[in-house]
C-alpha cells in the first residue's frame, strides 16, 4: 500500500491517493478487504480513532477484482485535525488496508512478512486478518508550502510496531529516515 | 515439556526456575495475570484479558435476560391463574400493585439483557475501523438541518457557540469564564448555615435539658467540637464571600473568535472591585488533556503546552467607582496546535488573569477561548 506522495505530508483538504496491491492473491482465502483513512491518537489517554474514509469488499465482490494489479482510491482529507506530536498524546493520519483470511484463527499465515492481527492482539475482537498502514502527515496549509521535516524515527518506529500490525511500508519510511 | 514446581504458582512474585527463559517468561506473565479481587489494580490498564472481560459481560447480560424472562412468564402465569380463578370465584381480589411492579421490573431487565447481549455481539466480528466508520455513519444522519454545516467543516474542533453569543462593549465579542465563583460561595455558605444551624438546635436541647434540671453531658461535652466545625465553617464561607466580593467581576472581550495561529487579536480587560494588586498578568495558556483508566479509576492528566505573557503590569490600582480597564494585542503563536476535543483527549486554548493582591486573597480567573487551524474555511463570525 503506498500513497502517492513519497514524503507523506499533505495538507489539510488535499486529496489523498493510496495504491494497492496483493501479491500472490488466493481468492479461496480472502474473506473480505476492508480500507479506511483514519485518524487515531496514542499516548497517555485511551485511544480515540475516527475514520474519515471507509470502504469494505466482501469475498464475492474480491473475486470480481483482479487483486494482482494495482488497485487505488482517493479521498478528499478534511479540514482538522492536524497531525500533532504533543507530550500527553499524538494524533496520527494512516491508510489501513485489513485483509480478512479463512483460517486465520488457527494457524500462521504465511502473508509476505507482514503481520496478522488476531483477534486479542490486535485490538479488533472477533476480527482477525492481516493488517497494512501506511501512516503520512496532515499539515496546515501554510506548513504544506515549506520545506518537509524528516520523518522522526521514533514516529515511524512506533507506526511500524503497533499493535494491530506493521507494513512494508512503513520499514521501508523507517529505512528512509535513517 | 518439563514440569515445573506448581507449588510456587499460588506466589506471583515466586520465580520460576525452568531452563527455557522463553517458557519460564511465558509462565511468569500466566502467573501474573491471576486477578486478585481485594487488591488495588495499578499500573496496567487492564488487569484481566480482554476476551474473558467480554465473555463476562455477555454472561452477566445473559443472566440478566434469563432472570428477567423468568419473572415475566411467572407473572404472566400468576395473572393468568388469579384470572382463571376469578371468574369462577368472583371474590378473589384482582392482580395489585406489587404484581405490576414485579412485572415492570421483570420487563426492563429482560430488555437490559436483550440491548446488552446484542450490543457485545455486535462488537465481536467487526474492525475497529468498520465500527468507527459505523458510528460516524449515524452522527452524520441530518437531523437538526443545515445549522450544523459549519461544525462539521472542522472536525474535532470545538464549536464554542458559548463564546460568540455575547457581544461586548469594547470589542466583538465577551468571553465567558469557566469557573463562576458563585457555586463556591453558595456551596460554602449552604456547608455553614446547614452545620450552624444544627449546632443551634443541639446547643437548645442542651441548655434547655439544664434548664428543666435533666442535664445531658455526652451532649454539651460534643457541642465543643461541633462548634470548632462550625466556626471554621463560618469562617470559610466569609473568606469566599469576601474574596468574591471584594475582588470583583473580570471581564476579557476580544476582537476575534475563534483565534488562528500567526494572527494578533485586539484584547480588553476590565477588572472591577476595590483592591490594590502587586502585579496583574494575563497569560494565553494551550493545555493538553488525556483522560485514561487506571485500574478502576478514571484519571485525567493535563500538561502545558505553552504559556505566553500577553500582559503584565505592576501596582495596579482598582477603584469602585470604575473599572480598571486596558486594551492590548494578543499573538497567538506561529504553528501551535489548533483547540482538538475527542473522547479522550483535548488540546484547549484559553486566557488567563492572574491577580496578586493584598489584602484579598490573590485570584486567577480562566476564559476558554478556540483556534481554528490555520486558513481553514472561514466560519469566523465578524462583527
Amino acid at each position: 500500500m503506498r500513497c502517492c506522495r513519497e514524503d507523506g505530508r499533505y495538507a489539510a483538504g488535499d486529496l489523498l491517493r493510496c495504491t494497492w496491491q496483493i501479491q500472490n492473491p488466493s481468492d479461496s482465502e480472502l474473506q473480505g478487504l476492508e480500507l479506511s483513512v483514519l485518524w487515531y491518537t496514542e499516548g497517555k489517554g485511551d485511544e480515540d480513532l475516527t475514520v474519515h474514509y471507509f470502504h469494505r469488499w466482501t469475498a464475492a465482490r474480491l473475486q470480481e477484482l483482479n487483486l494482482a494489479l494495482p488497485q487505488d482510491f482517493e479521498t478528499r482529507l478534511p479540514e482538522s485535525p492536524l497531525s500533532y506530536h504533543g507530550h500527553l498524546f499524538r494524533i496520527r493520519w494512516c491508510a489501513r488496508m485489513r485483509l480478512f483470511l479463512s483460517g486465520t484463527a488457527n494457524g500462521p499465515v504465511n502473508a509476505g512478512g507482514l503481520a496478522k492481527s488476531t483477534a486479542l492482539g490486535g485490538g479488533s475482537l472477533g476480527a482477525s486478518g492481516i493488517v497494512v498502514q501506511t501512516p503520512f502527515t496532515v499539515v496546515s496549509c501554510l506548513e504544506a508550502k515549506l520545506p518537509a521535516d524528516p520523518v522522526p524515527a521514533d514516529a515511524v518506529s512506533a507506526d511500524a510496531t503497533q499493535g494491530s500490525g506493521n507494513s512494508k511500508d512503513s520499514v521501508r519510511r523507517l529505512l528512509l529516515a535513517r | 515439556m518439563r514440569t515445573c514446581d506448581l507449588a510456587e504458582a499460588g506466589n506471583v512474585f515466586s520465580r520460576v526456575s525452568h531452563p527455557n527463559p522463553l517458557f519460564r517468561r511465558e509462565l511468569e506473565s500466566a502467573m501474573l495475570k491471576i486477578p486478585q479481587p481485594w487488591s488495588k489494580k495499578r499500573g496496567s490498564r487492564l488487569a484481566a484479558r480482554l476476551f474473558s472481560g467480554v465473555v463476562g459481560e455477555v454472561l452477566f447480560f445473559v443472566v440478566l435476560l434469563l432472570v428477567g424472562l423468568f419473572g415475566v412468564a411467572i407473572t404472566i402465569a400468576m395473572l393468568v391463574l388469579r384470572r382463571t380463578s376469578a371468574e369462577a370465584a368472583p371474590d378473589i381480589v384482582q392482580a395489585g400493585l406489587p404484581t405490576w411492579i414485579f412485572l415492570t421490573s421483570s420487563m426492563v431487565l429482560t430488555i437490559t439483557g436483550i440491548g446488552g447481549v446484542t450490543y457485545r455481539i455486535m462488537r465481536i466480528g467487526a474492525s475497529d475501523e468498520r465500527r468507527a466508520a459505523l458510528a460516524n455513519r449515524s452522527r452524520r444522519l441530518d437531523l437538526s438541518g443545515p445549522m450544523d454545516q459549519p461544525a462539521r467543516m472542522l472536525p474535532s474542533v470545538p464549536q464554542g457557540s458559548d463564546l460568540t453569543n455575547s457581544p461586548g462593549i469594547r470589542l466583538a465579542f465577551r468571553l465567558p469564564s469557566s469557573g463562576s465563583p458563585i457555586a463556591a460561595v453558595a456551596a460554602a455558605a449552604i456547608l455553614a448555615l446547614l452545620w450552624c444551624g444544627t449546632w443551634v438546635v443541639l446547643a437548645a436541647v442542651a441548655v434547655s435539658g439544664i434548664w428543666w434540671g435533666n442535664p445531658r453531658p455526652m451532649l454539651t461535652f460534643l457541642l465543643l467540637p461541633l462548634g470548632a466545625i462550625g466556626i471554621w465553617s463560618a469562617r470559610y464561607f466569609l473568606r469566599q464571600l469576601r474574596e468574591s466580593a471584594g475582588v470583583g467581576a473580570t471581564i476579557i472581550e476580544v476582537s476575534n473568535n475563534p483565534l488562528v495561529p500567526g494572527e494578533t487579536c485586539r484584547v480588553y480587560l476590565a477588572q472591577y472591585g476595590k483592591l490594590k494588586l502587586r502585579r496583574l498578568r494575563v497569560l494565553l495558556v494551550c493545555e493538553e488533556e488525556a483522560i485514561f483508566r487506571q485500574g478502576t479509576d478514571v484519571r485525567i492528566d493535563r500538561h502545558m503546552v505553552c504559556e505566553s505573557v500577553i500582559f503584565a503590569e505592576k501596582s495596579v490600582l482598582v477603584d469602585l467607582r470604575a473599572p480598571w480597564e486596558q486594551e492590548f494585542d494578543m499573538l497567538v503563536p506561529d504553528g501551535a496546535m489548533h483547540s482538538f476535543q475527542s473522547p479522550h483527549n483535548a488540546v484547549t486554548w484559553k486566557i488567563v488573569v492572574e491577580g496578586e493582591s493584598r489584602p484579598w486573597p490573590s485570584f486567577c480567573r480562566s476564559f476558554p477561548v478556540v483556534v481554528h487551524p490555520p486558513h481553514a474555511p472561514s466560519t469566523k463570525d465578524q462583527r
